[in-house]
This record gives structure tokens, C-alpha cells and sequence, in this order.
């Protein structure tokens, strides 16, 4: 699926659930700055934006490394 | 004026403008001219230099003249131009083939190396102008947009971009806000999430070739500046440090209009505060008080309205006494101890924000119907004591209270509270002012009464006893009789003075009489004690009035008419009652030296003038009002209005 | 001669039964009631209609202006002396203003009482002139045109002079002098004005004058 699609149907959900509106926002933000200014194609930028919100201390802390790793690679594969 | 142009033409026509083009086509024709000229002209024949080392240096004299104009670029296309112009005579004309060569060699690398010198400096040069130019426009202004819009404008034009935006990072980080543009398509512009419109801008054709840089202030990151080009361009490669740093001055200056932006709120915020502790300290009438609060908190934080929740100890209920934008029936809602948000709050002490009271747990009903959505509630505490709740709401449910407006708010909910406290104080001490003066009037009457009925009428008797005992038997002795006589003196004389002391103490004529003739007294007596000229009119038609009316009214005049022979200094005084529909209404006015009243009768206290503060009470606790008029030299004028 | 009947008004028995006593000592005094409220006294002076009521102004019930309204509203002929605690200027008007025919203080002699007593039955004034002149002071009118005339519809012109006379301050003696006629004249012309307006005394019939416009304070001068 594009980009765009991934972000609405599985990310941003699965996001506002775990953390409440305030906090997706917020990740979502930090991962867009971090696609926009990523150098490269589309598929780049958007493991650059996945791993944004992947990377987040606050996020690792509250689920568990695993779990994390787990959504990393769940999304990543989402955009081909 | 539409320009049919290609940059590249335009371009050209500018060059071709130039004065100094013409120049330098001048110095290569003629240079090039002396260069394949046979007759050897030997120019300055004193000097070393000989004719083709003068000729070799015009050559890089114009190549270097060319970059200095030009530019690098410039500079490249006439040592090229050089170069050819040089190299046939090395073929065809010169006699020593390869050291013509290498010596065209020579002066190519000299002339390149001059060329890629200067180029660098110029470069250098540009950017350092560049930024100054940017700075300047930066620091214009503390206009954000405005700024965004013009710095946009000269990047993309430093640079030969055609596309460019900012985003600025939204308050606590929630997103990217679109500040400016330039010849973005239609759909980046009106997308409403400012992350999906970044987003799709990488996307964009006319930015297929972009630069993408975040805003930074003191490392911080607040923003991004995106620019790009349909076509190739190389330099957005070469000049990303030059973009950095501008994009490091604009961060700069966001964060500082921010800041501006935020000072400015926070004075605002900390005047609507001021005026709040003003309006709570300047009366302590509640019903004052309170909508006023509650309408600086709506103002602060644009709340739609609210209600003000208060503990009623008696009936052990929580009920709403205030409402602003609520429908007025919501005042005869009561609810337990704990219930409902405002219960909630008082409970736990700690502000709550609700986000939907439609699908809040603990809603009251008839709140629920009211259609609040957004609501935040503080405390109303004072020391220890939780009074109340202050809740505010808004119907539109996008409306968010943020931390700050909690803030503000528990701030005014303490300012509330302590308002309250003091309105309760205000209301104990006048409760036992009032239970006070009612004890002191029934124990002077039982007194007078007392005196009147028992200890005077016995006297009286003793007299008559007396008298009777002189009249009965004629055959007493001289100096029995006059014995008795003085007795009865005596006797006289001591009624006298207790029917006196009686009288201050509660004057008969207003108990047996009744008000009118015992101001008229007062007036009389004023006139034979005091010298003072006093008159007393009646005005409307006369009635009587409860007994407590009555009493009040004759104890401020007392007071008023004391206040006058005490103070006042005046020659003339004038009570008058007016009795008037639903009401009676009585002045005392004298010609005296007058005073200043204090603006609010709680100051009377402070002042001194505990007088006029009780008349003042007293006309209170019988549902009227006392005004005092005055100015210095400009007499006094007490008026009590009561209604009957 | 017929006693003057005397109703007594007070709620202390001990103070009736000693003015009492002292009353009946006279030969033309007699105590026909004894009141110990206002109530009372109403219902006894409507029974037994004495000639004079002599009346404490604190009472129970009913204070002594009321009960003298209340009398003089039954019976105007029948003369109320009010005794009082205070001689008041207010509470003297208030008493003439209910109707009452003079006044005395409570710890009087018991000789001015009976002196009081004849005065108020034979029409004289018992006022002293100095409150005699402040009543008229008070209950005076300016000067009305009607006024005058209209006193002739219910006095004859010799009681309206005989009334002047008498608001003026004079006692019967100097009236009958200045009349030329019989102090025995003056009483009963007095009597009979005091029938034709209904009240029970001097006083009485002075303030009514006033009121009525038939004289003015400059006619009295």
C-alpha cells in the first residue's frame, strides 16, 4: 500500500490506542520531520518516519523492546 | 508585462547590458589582434617584458576581469574563449610549435587558477551577502509570516528555485502548520493536516529535486524549510551550509516571536488575573463577586460559560447558585455530597478537564441536557477549606483546555475561595452585630420598662402613701409633718431622675407614641440644648411602621442628629421622613463642615466612623439602605430609605 | 348636687385603691368604676358613663390614648384626664390629639387632682398658658375665608365670642366679665357648646375651633 494509506489505517490508529491523541500527535510529527528531510526515494523516507516513532525512548519503555521491534518490522513492510 | 523570455535569454540580455562585456570583447579582439600581428612591436624595449608576455598577461587580465563581472562561470567560458583564441597561432604561425604550446599551457593553468581563486572568494563573498540580506529581513520585523514569506522569496531566488515552504512546529509538538509558499500545487496548500501536506510535498513533481532542512533554535527543532526544483540544480547541493545556517537564523527567530507571542499572552493572562483579584477585594457582596469572577475566568480561558458549585452546610447538598449561559432552572438543581464534576472536584481537591461531559461517568443529568462538551472544573478552596467548585465549559466540541488554562484557573478558583471566605466573616460578624444590637435594645427596654413600671410607679406610691399619712391625722406634730413633706421632695425628687435615666435609655415617646412624634423631640430638644436650628417636616401621607422599622430609624437619627451637634459644626439641621409608596425614606441635613466619605462602607471601619457604620448596619438588617453625602464645607446628608 | 362620677383607669391597684381612698374623701366625688386596662375601661365608661375618666396612660391592653379615642368615639361627652409619666410636649399633643381634656402627671398632688377634676366638669381649662399657647401653636390653621362663616352654622354668634374668649386663655370669670354677663352665662353657653360640636371639655372644644378654621392665631393674639 502507499505511504500515506499505512499511516491512516494501521499506524496512526494503533498510535492514538496505545498512547491517547496527545502523544500520537506528537510522535507522528517528529516522524514526519524525519521523512521530510530524509535524503533519498519514498521507500527510504518512509523507514526513516517508521523508525522515528520506533526509536522514541518513551515509546521502547512503555511497550518493551520486543513489541516495538515487533510494530518496526510490521509496518516497514507495509510500503514496498 | 508578461515576459516571453526563457531564464536563459534573460540572462543573456543582462550580460549583453553590461558595459563591461563590451569592455572585454574589446581587450580579446585587440589583444588577439597584437597576438597574430607579424611586425613585432616591441613595446616598452627598456623593460624584460617582451611583446608576447604582455600579450599572455591582457589574456589573463581579461579572464580574471571576466570572473570578477561574471563570475566563476564567467571566468571559465573566456579562458576557454582565451585558450582557442591562443592555440591556431601555436599551429599555424608559431616557429617553435611546442614551446608556443606549452607556454598556452602555462597560461591556461594561470589562468584557471586565478579564475577558480577568485570564484571561490566571490562565492564566499555572495553567501556572506546573502545571509546578511536574509538576516536583515529576519530582524525587520517581528512579523512571522511576513518574514517567512520574504526569506522564502530570497532563497529561492539566491539559489534559482522555483518551489519552496515553511512549516512550523505547532505548539507541544502536534504538528506542522504550512506558515509560507511559494508555487506549491493546489493540493499541498489545502491539505488541513499539516503533516500530510509535508509529506505529500516530497512527493511533488515541481520539487522532484528538493532540499529539506529542519529550523533549529539552540538545538532545538521548530520547524522545516523545504525548497526544490522541477529540473536539476546543482546548487542545492553546493550551498547546504549556507542553507543551514539560514535556516538556523530563521529558527531563531520563530522561537523569539514564540516567545514574544507568549510574554504577551502571559501579561495579558496575568492582568485578567489582577483585575480579578481586584474585583474580589473591592466588595464582599458574593452575588458581586462571583458572576464577575466567573466571567474574567470564561475571558481567559474562552470558555462558553460556567457555574459556580457551593457546599450549603445546612441542607449537607451541593448546589449551583451561579450560572452563566445556563438555563436558569440548573439553580434549583441539588446534588450529594461527592456527585457529579463539581463533587468530584471538592472530593479529590485536584482539577479535573473533561474532555466530553456528554459521555463523562458522573454527569448530572440535567448538566448532560444542557449540551456542555468540553469542561474544566477547579477547586474553590481557601487554607483548608473546599467552598465550592468552578467549573467552566464550551458547546463546541473541538474546544480544548489546555494545561495552562488549568493553571490560570486554579489560581482564580484559591482567588474565589478566599472571596468567599471573606464574604462568610463579612456575613458572621454583621449576623452577630445584628444579634448583639437586638439583645442591647430588649435589655434597655426590660430596663426602662422595668424602672417605669415597677420602680417609678413604686415611688409614686410611697408619695401618695406619704401624702395620706400627712392628711390623716392633723394632730402630728410640727416636725413629723415637715419631716414628711421633705420626704415627699425627696421622693419627687428621686422619679425625676430615674424617669430620666430611663428615658435615655429608651425613650418612652417612641415605644407609646410612636416614631414620628419622638423624632419631633429629638428636633425639640436639639433646638433648647444645642442652640442649633432644627426642624422636623413630615412629608407624604403618615403611617405607622412596625415597631422595628421604627426603632432602627429613631436610632440613626439619634445617632445622625449627635453626629451633627458633635461634629459638624453647623447652624442648621432638617430631618425629614417622606413616607412614599412601598417605602419610607428620612434625611438629616446640615449646613456643617462636611467630610469625605469613603467610597465603600466596609472603610468606614478604617476610618473611624464607627457611627456611621452602625447606622449603616442597622439599616441593613431591616432591608433599607443608608447613603452619606458630603464634602468638605459642602454640609452633610444622611439618607435611610427603608422599604415598608 | 350630683356627685361628679369618676372612672378610674390604672393598672397598678395599689395606686387606684390609694386615689381612690383620697377621692371619696370628697364630698362631690365619686368613684362609680375601677379599670385595670385599657380594654376595660372602654367597657366600663361605655356601661356606666361617667362624668370624668381619670386614666393612666400605661396600660395594658390598651394604652390610654387609645381608650380615650375609643371613649370619645361612644360617649364625646364624657371628659378624659390623662395621667402621665411625662409631661411631654409630644405626649400632650397626642393625648388633646385623641380627644383627651387635659392631662397630669402621675406623681401630681392629689389635691390638683381634685382641683383638676371640678375644672374639667365646670369647663374651665386646666392647661397651664404656657402649653395652653403651644397647643394652639399646633392645632391652628391659616387663615381660611369659609372658615369663619361657616362657624356661625353650628354656634350661635355669642358662643362663637364666648369660644374666642376662651381660646384666648381667659377663665369663665374674665370672660363673664368681659361679656358683661353671668359667670353662671358663660358655663352654660359653654355646656351648650360643648353639646352642639360633641366634645367634653374646654380644650376640647378650643382645638375643634382651630381645626374648623373659626378662628385663627392672629384673632387670639
Amino acid at each position: 500500500m502507499d505511504v500515506e494509506t499505512a499511516i491512516e489505517t494501521r499506524i496512526k490508529p494503533q498510535l492514538i490506542k496505545t498512547f491517547g491523541q496527545r502523544r500520537a500527535n506528537s510522535l507522528l510529527t517528529w516522524a514526519t520531520i524525519a521523512y521530510v528531510t530524509t535524503n533519498g526515494d519514498e521507500k527510504e523516507r518512509y523507514r526513516a518516519f517508521v523508525h522515528s516513532i520506533c526509536s522514541d525512548d518513551r515509546v521502547v519503555r512503555e511497550c518493551g523492546e520486543r513489541a516495538v521491534a515487533r510494530w518496526e518490522e510490521e509496518w516497514k513492510a507495509l510500503v514496498a | 508585462m508578461s515576459s516571453t523570455l526563457t531564464p536563459l535569454q534573460e540572462r543573456w540580455k543582462r550580460i549583453v547590458s553590461n558595459p563591461s562585456f563590451w569592455i572585454l570583447v574589446v581587450v580579446l579582439t585587440g589583444t588577439t589582434f597584437l597576438h597574430y600581428c607579424t611586425p613585432q612591436i616591441r613595446l616598452l624595449a627598456s623593460y624584460p617584458i617582451t611583446r608576447h608576455a604582455a600579450e599572455r598577461i591582457m589574456f589573463i587580465v581579461a579572464v580574471i576581469s571576466a570572473t570578477f563581472t561574471f563570475g566563476y562561470v564567467g571566468g571559465l567560458i573566456t579562458l576557454a574563449l582565451v585558450v582557442l583564441l591562443m592555440l591556431p597561432r601555436v599551429f599555424l604561425i608559431s616557429l617553435h610549435p611546442v614551446d608556443a604550446f606549452v607556454e598556452v599551457i602555462a597560461t591556461a593553468l594561470i589562468g584557471y587558477l586565478a579564475v577558480w581563486m577568485l570564484g571561490s572568494k566571490q562565492r564566499a563573498v555572495s553567501r556572506l551577502k546573502t545571509i546578511n540580506a536574509i538576516t536583515t529581513v529576519l530582524t525587520r520585523s517581528l512579523e512571522l509570516e511576513q518574514i517567512l514569506n520574504d526569506v522564502l522569496d530570497r532563497i529561492l531566488d539566491v539559489m534559482n528555485v522555483e518551489a519552496g515552504a515553511v512549516y512550523l512546529l505547532d505548539k507541544e509538538e502536534q504538528g506542522l502548520t504550512l506558515v509560507a509558499h511559494r508555487n506549491l500545487p493546489a493540493e499541498v496548500i489545502e491539505t488541513a493536516s499539516g503533516l500530510k501536506s509535508a509529506r505529500m510535498l516530497t512527493r511533488c513533481e515541481g520539487l522532484k529535486y528538493q532540499l529539506a532542512m529542519p529550523l533549529r533554535s539552540k538545538g532545538k527543532v521548530n520547524g522545516l524549510l523545504v525548497v526544490g526544483n522541477p529540473k536539476p540544480c546543482p546548487a542545492l547541493r553546493r550551498e547546504v551550509k549556507l542553507v543551514t545556517t539560514i535556516c538556523n537564523a530563521i529558527g531563531v527567530v520563530v522561537e523569539n516571536a514564540r516567545l514574544c507571542q507568549d510574554i504577551a499572552r502571559q501579561l495579558q493572562i496575568e492582568r485578567c488575573v489582577c483585575e480579578v483579584v481586584e474585583e474580589i477585594t473591592s466588595e464582599l457582596e458574593l452575588d458581586r463577586v462571583i458572576p464577575k469572577v466567573m466571567q474574567i475566568a470564561e475571558r481567559l480561558v474562552g470558555a462558553d460559560g460556567g457555574v459556580v458549585a457551593l457546599w450549603d452546610e445546612e441542607r449537607n447538598v451541593i448546589t449551583y447558585p451561579y450560572l452563566h449561559n445556563l438555563p436558569q432552572a440548573l439553580a434549583e438543581v441539588t446534588v450529594s455530597e461527592g456527585e457529579g464534576l463539581s463533587g468530584e472536584v471538592m472530593n479529590t481537591g485536584r482539577p479535573i478537564v473533561i474532555d466530553n461531559y456528554q459521555t463523562y461517568a458522573k454527569a448530572v443529568p440535567a448538566f448532560v441536557q444542557a449540551g456542555l462538551t468540553s469542561v474544566v472544573a477547579v477547586p474553590i478552596v481557601s487554607g483548608v477549606r473546599t467552598f465550592g467548585a468552578l467549573s467552566l465549559f464550551s458547546i463546541n466540541e473541538t474546544k480544548k483546555f489546555s494545561d495552562r488554562d488549568v493553571t490560570i484557573l486554579t489560581a482564580i478558583g484559591r482567588q474565589a475561595g478566599i472571596a468567599i471566605e471573606n464574604a462568610y466573616l463579612y456575613e458572621n460578624m454583621r449576623f452577630y452585630a445584628r444579634r448583639i444590637t437586638h439583645a442591647q435594645e430588649n435589655e434597655r427596654q426590660r430596663i426602662a420598662r422595668e424602672l417605669h413600671d415597677d420602680t417609678i410607679q413604686s415611688l409614686i406610691v410611697l408619695s401618695r402613701r406619704l401624702e395620706t399619712l400627712a392628711a390623716s391625722d392633723e394632730r402630728l406634730p410640727e416636725a413629723i409633718t415637715q419631716g414628711i413633706k421633705e420626704l415627699r421632695e425627696l421622693t419627687g425628687g428621686v422619679i425625676q431622675r430615674v424617669r430620666r435615666f430611663s428615658q435615655d435609655l429608651r425613650p418612652s415617646i417612641l415605644d407609646d407614641l410612636g416614631l414620628l412624634p419622638a423624632l419631633e423631640e429629638l428636633t425639640t430638644d436639639l433646638n433648647r440644648q444645642a442652640g442649633l436650628q432644627a426642624e422636623f417636616q413630615v412629608l407624604g401621607t403618615k403611617r405607622r411602621l412596625s415597631s422595628e422599622v421604627e426603632l432602627t430609624l429613631f436610632r440613626i437619627a439619634q445617632e445622625a442628629l449627635n453626629n451633627v451637634r458633635k461634629h459638624a459644626q453647623a447652624t442648621r439641621v432638617v430631618l425629614t421622613v417622606e413616607f412614599i409608596n412601598g417605602a419610607v425614606q428620612m434625611t438629616v441635613q446640615d449646613d456643617g463642615k462636611g467630610f469625605i466619605p469613603p467610597k465603600l462602607t466596609e472603610h468606614l471601619v478604617a476610618v473611624g466612623k464607627l457611627g456611621l457604620l452602625g447606622m449603616y448596619e442597622r439599616a441593613r438588617l431591616i432591608g433599607g439602605m443608608l447613603t452619606v453625602e458630603s464634602a468638605p464645607g459642602q454640609g452633610t446628608r444622611v439618607i435611610v430609605k427603608v422599604p415598608t | 348636687m350630683d356627685k361628679i362620677r369618676i372612672l378610674l383607669a390604672d393598672d397598678h391597684a395599689l395606686v387606684r385603691e390609694g386615689t381612690k381612698e383620697l377621692l371619696e374623701r370628697e364630698d362631690d366625688l365619686e368613684v362609680v368604676a375601677e379599670a385595670g386596662d385599657g380594654k376595660t375601661a372602654v367597657q366600663l365608661a361605655t356601661k356606666q358613663r361617667p362624668d370624668v375618666v381619670i386614666m393612666d396612660f400605661a396600660m395594658p391592653k390598651l394604652n390610654g390614648i387609645e381608650a380615650t379615642r375609643q371613649i370619645k368615639a361612644i360617649d364625646p361627652s364624657i371628659a378624659v384626664l390623662v395621667l402621665t409619666a411625662y409631661d411631654n410636649e409630644q405626649y400632650i399633643f397626642a393625648f388633646l390629639e385623641a380627644g383627651a381634656a387635659g392631662y397630669l402627671l402621675k406623681d401630681a398632688h392629689i389635691d390638683e387632682l381634685i382641683k383638676a377634676i371640678r375644672a374639667v366638669h365646670a369647663g374651665e381649662s386646666i392647661l397651664h398658658p404656657a402649653i395652653a399657647r403651644k397647643v394652639i401653636n399646633r392645632f391652628a390653621r391659616p387663615a381660611e375665608k369659609y372658615g369663619k362663616e361657616a362657624a356661625l352654622n353650628q354656634l350661635t354668634k355669642r358662643e362663637l365670642e364666648v369660644l374666642k374668649l376662651a381660646a384666648k386663655g381667659m377663665s369663665n370669670r374674665e370672660i363673664a366679665l368681659e361679656l358683661s354677663i353671668s359667670v353662671r352665662t358663660v358655663q352654660t353657653h359653654l355646656s351648650n357648646i360643648f353639646t352642639k360640636i360633641g366634645v367634653g371639655s374646654r380644650i376640647e372644644a378650643v382645638i375643634y375651633g382651630l381645626r374648623q378654621g373659626w378662628f385663627t392665631l392672629e384673632d387670639l393674639l
